[in-house]
């Protein structure tokens, strides 16, 4: 009964605002719809109004997908210190990375689902109904993984904010066990992602052992440095009080994670490169083009400096010190990172195929349309939690009989 | 072919260990060609329990409408009068049944019954889909004599008449690379040619599913939709099939095509003779691959490639006959195969004169 | 006057009749519901000979395609009543019949290395001894000795009807034009395809 008391006066929250608020949630909720009508007319027609062919099987779809799982792990960055350390500067942001990553992972959800040929057959991944080709498939490991996930990361701020609710600090004993599975576990879902791909002998391109830590090292740069960029609007807009030093802490981990990305990347171009044999043909084509076909060469470049730019600026301490600087500079990471770990890593996978077609891919619209709306799908779910959770927070929304919080 | 180990081994005996306390028998015909064979019939009955139980958790899922349909069904309110009705009736019953490995013979049956009505109705033509298995002691294999093939690609004509190959978006699982000559570098190779053949300085190599014995395709499918059949085939389930193509990403041959809109054959081309793990018409969103024409050779048939060839350059036949043409190809040529480095163990040979 | 118009016409009439050159592989029959496993219905309207002084692998009997039942005008004594006289190569460019030959193999032959003169129905080997039509593979056997033998293991030549069961090949003229062995050029097959619509890339 208190529960359902609960989740009214949450429903509350997210459905009131500002004005800016609700322009937000509106233009959202727009897109989102668009979405649905491109993903309708997918439906009816099948993938082929999609810019897939049987050569590169995946696309844009699947370049958000492994992306977002990125996102999602590098919540724990957040989590860790939070509540096993009792770093109280990060409690204050870590419900924000919960909600990135439950944000994240519903998009990474719905990007599988959109990608799918026979969405209606999907029952047959439920375990006892249908036939769960579990351990061998490493994308069943993966729809396991995301789905404990996306459990632990609802479960675990749920009972920190309905305590909160209460007024009663939340007791350790319960919660802290499940800090330490998720970490485990976030560690396990961008690894899982990364051997999806890596334990392909056909695609050379991702079938190195440095893919894992790669995946990890661009999630642990982009995610906080999404955080922090989420931070700056929250300050901007609400009363909740985050300390610089979280920021500042926030933004050492992203330095610190974008630095060793690079080296990785640094040393797979030079294996790529050095002595480059037929398995580097996808590398060719993804920096250089391959015979007059090189789509995603300025992509790539693009990509690679916006990195190395934003690295070098987090990197000298007075540039990252320096908030007018920060800001873009974290969004500069995001967005790299976002083209390279998505279309960048993706793409040239399937490119040449492995008889050494080259067929090249552009989404088409209903690709983009699809992908814009589940972003402002992931984006819409992360506005409502983050608005939940600040108003449980500032005390808000509480429970009658709840004393009230200092904090 | 001695095996090394690998980490995949010991999650295929994870597999099987679970399977088994699952599913007993079943996952016999699910671990592929190292097991013994064990016919469809065998693994049947006792299976029984787990897929009447699907079918009656899926009818309590959709409000006891499947449990309607199938009362519907044995009714016998089932009449070539509504064939509006039909179809719908007929579609959703598809819709809710169960991989084709776990299915008891009856199920089969019954499935096969339903397709054949839904492409009566839908297509206006009358089809026979097999279920036949595997024959004992028979391990099919290929191979291509790349100095005989002439780039005429009239098994490519051949294969998709044959299998009933989606004409709309040109489907075809044999690609003819037309090779320059002092290398075998696919990436050099053509096989969008369209020219005399053949063309001075240049040879030809077909490609197609190749049956790896190891097929990397089976292992990644999260649902189980892909495997390898007693007899060496790799087939696909297409109703089971959700369409994530993994399996395309894992196949180092290219072999594997998807179905990206609904499949069209003209009415007056459907080839008539199927069977249900291969030629028969598949849906839109799932994936399909060459199987070695297993609706022909299960019926001691050439696969229509073999057949069509007018160079002689494809061979195939029975590698655990020893006195079969395969095997003499295998002892007295210099034969190779695509990719070995990988230790996927491709059942598609190539040789020269 | 007559004379003039026969023989204006002779060499029409002998392209008509003559036309024993191999039309490829027999025409695949089109799928049937009833398909017999063992004896695929090919090998019911397909005559095939024991195959003579060769066996297959495992040291097996097989039996080759006949030749004689694909041949236009067989047989030959029906026009040639009486043997005929070699024909010198000049001749043989200049020759009023025959004329759909297209004569393309090693220089050195002559129409009598294989044919034989004396009874026109059969052909015949470098020694003399006299070969059926249906047995032509010994003639080709002579000169391509390991084709011959990849033919009788089943490296080279075509198998026909099925993988199981009797083993029925090709013959060599089954696939090979005797008179030009070498495979024409040409262009590829072209596939069935329904017309692209709107949707489509
Ligand atoms: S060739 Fe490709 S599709 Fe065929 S069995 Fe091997 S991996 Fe699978
Ligand atoms: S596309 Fe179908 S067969 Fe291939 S892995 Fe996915 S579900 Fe399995």
């Amino acid at each position: 009964m208190d529960f359902l008391r609960f989740l009214r006066g949450a429903l509350g929250a997210a459905t009131t605002g500002g004005r800016t608020y609700h322009l937000w949630m509106g233009v959202l909720t727009f897109i989102i719809m668009v979405g649905g009508y491109a993903y309708s007319v997918q439906l009816r027609e099948g993938l082929i109004v999609t810019g897939m062919s049987d050569h590169v099987s995946w696309g844009l779809y699947i370049s958000n997908f492994t992306f977002l799982v990125g996102l999602a792990a590098a919540a724990v960055m957040l989590v860790l210190p939070a509540y096993v350390l009792k770093d109280v500067d990060f409690s204050r942001a870590v419900l924000i990375g919960e909600g990135v990553a439950v944000a994240a992972l519903t998009m990474c959800l719905c990007f599988v689902v959109v990608d799918l040929g026979g969405p209606q057959n999907m029952w047959h991944l439920v375990p006892v109904l249908g036939y769960f080709n579990w351990p061998r498939s490493m994308l069943a490991w993966d729809v396991l993984v995301l789905n404990g996930y996306l459990a632990l990361n609802l479960l675990i701020p749920l009972y920190i904010l309905y305590q909160h609710y209460h007024g009663r600090e939340p007791q350790r004993r319960k919660y802290v066990p499940f800090v330490y599975l998720s970490v485990f576990w976030a560690v396990s879902i961008h690894m899982v992602t990364a051997f999806l791909l890596a334990g392909l002998p056909a695609r050379p391109f991702w079938n190195t052992g440095l893919l894992g830590p790669r995946f990890l090292a661009s999630a642990f740069a982009a995610g906080p440095a999404f955080i922090i960029v989420t931070l700056h609007f929250i300050r901007r807009m609400t009363t909740y009080r985050i300390a610089n030093e979280t920021l500042s802490k926030l933004a050492m981990i992203a330095t610190v994670a974008a630095q060793v990305n690079l080296i990785m990347l640094g040393s797979e171009i030079f294996k790529e490169f050095y002595f480059p044999t037929h398995h580097s043909e996808s590398a060719r084509y993804l920096f250089f083009g391959l015979h007059e076909h090189n789509a995603l060469v300025p992509w790539i470049w693009t990509s690679i400096s916006m990195n190395v730019l934003a690295t070098i600026v987090l990197t000298l301490h007075p540039l990252r010190r320096d908030q007018r600087l920060l800001y873009p500079a974290c969004l500069l990471l995001f967005v790299a990172v976002w083209m390279e770990k998505g279309i960048g890593l993706i793409i040239p996978g399937f490119i040449p195929s492995p008889l050494g077609e080259i067929v090249e891919y552009m989404p088409t619209w209903v690709e983009l349309a699809v992908t814009a709306g589940i972003w402002s799908l992931g984006l819409f779910v992360f506005t409502a939690l983050v608005r939940v959770a600040l108003a449980v927070e500032t005390g808000s929304v509480r429970h009658p009989g709840a004393p009230i919080m200092q904090d | 072919m001695t095996r090394k180990f690998r980490l995949r081994d010991l999650f295929t005996l994870m597999a099987r260990g679970s399977e088994a306390a699952s599913t007993a028998p079943a996952s016999a015909s699910g671990c592929g060609a190292a097991c013994s064979c064990s016919t469809p019939e065998d693994s049947g009955h006792s299976v029984l329990d787990k897929t009447v139980d699907r079918r009656r958790a899926m009818g309590m899922l959709f409000g006891g409408a499947a449990a309607a349909a199938t009362a519907t069904k044995s009714a016998a309110s089932v009449t070539q009068t509504e064939p509006e009705k039909d179809e719908k009736l007929l579609a959703w019953e598809e819709q809710l049944k169960g991989n084709f490995r776990l299915m008891t013979e009856r199920e089969r049956a019954e499935t096969i019954d339903r397709l054949e009505q839904l492409t009566l109705i839908r297509h206006g033509v009358d089809v026979r889909i097999r279920d036949a298995g595997a024959i004992p002691g028979v391990l099919y294999g290929y191979a291509f004599n790349i100095s005989r093939c002439k780039g005429y690609r009239n098994c490519v004509e051949a294969c998709i008449k044959e299998n009933n190959l989606d004409r709309k978006t040109g489907t075809q699982y044999i690609r003819i690379f037309e090779m320059e000559g002092g290398q075998v570098t696919f990436e050099d190779g053509d096989a969008e040619y369209f020219h005399q053949v053949p063309a001075e300085g240049h040879f030809y190599m077909g490609t197609q599913c190749f049956q790896c014995a190891n097929p990397p395709c089976v292992d990644v499918c999260p649902v189980g939709a892909t495997w390898q059949e007693p007899d060496g085939i790799t087939v696909v389930d297409y109703d089971w099939c959700i369409g994530c193509r993994y399996c395309e990403a894992a196949c180092p041959y290219w072999a594997r095509r998807f179905n990206w809109s609904e499949p069209e054959v003209p009415a007056e081309e459907i080839n008539p003779n199927q069977h249900y793990l291969g030629n028969r018409l598949r849906p839109k969103g799932a994936v399909e691959k060459c199987t070695f024409c297993i609706q022909r050779s299960r019926q001691g048939q050439l696969p229509a490639c073999a057949e069509a060839c007018p160079t002689g350059a494809r061979v195939f036949g029975n590698l655990l006959d020893p006195n079969s043409e395969i095997r003499y190809v295998l002892e007295h040529k210099r034969v190779f195969r695509l990719k070995e480095d990988l230790g996927t163990e491709p059942k598609f040979w190539y040789y020269m004169d | 006057m007559r004379l003039g118009l026969c023989l204006s016409l002779l060499p029409l009439w002998c392209l008509l009749a003559c036309t024993d050159d191999p039309s490829g592989p027999p025409p695949t029959p089109s799928a049937s519901l009833e398909t017999e496993p063992e004896r695929p219905r090919q090998l019911q309207v397909l005559a095939a000979v024991d195959v003579q002084g060769r066996t297959g692998p495992g040291d097996r009997p097989f039996q080759a395609s006949r030749r004689t039942g694909r041949m236009g005008q067989y047989p030959c004594t029906s026009c040639h009543e009486q043997p005929i006289v070699e024909l010198s190569a000049a001749a043989v460019e200049r020759r009023w019949s025959h004329l759909n030959l297209r004569i393309e193999h090693a220089a050195a032959l002559r129409c009598g290395t294989c044919h034989r003169y004396a009874s026109l129905d059969q052909l015949q080997l470098i020694d003399g001894d006299a070969v059926d039509f249906d047995h032509s593979y010994q003639v080709c056997a002579q000169c391509h000795s390991p084709q011959a033998r990849d033919w009788a293991g089943g490296a080279h030549g075509k198998r026909l009807g099925g993988w199981r069961g009797d083993r029925v090949v090709e013959t060599c003229t089954g696939c090979h034009d005797p008179h030009a062995p070498a495979f024409p050029r040409r262009m590829p097959q072209l596939y069935p395809q329904v017309p692209r619509t709107g949707t489509d890339r």
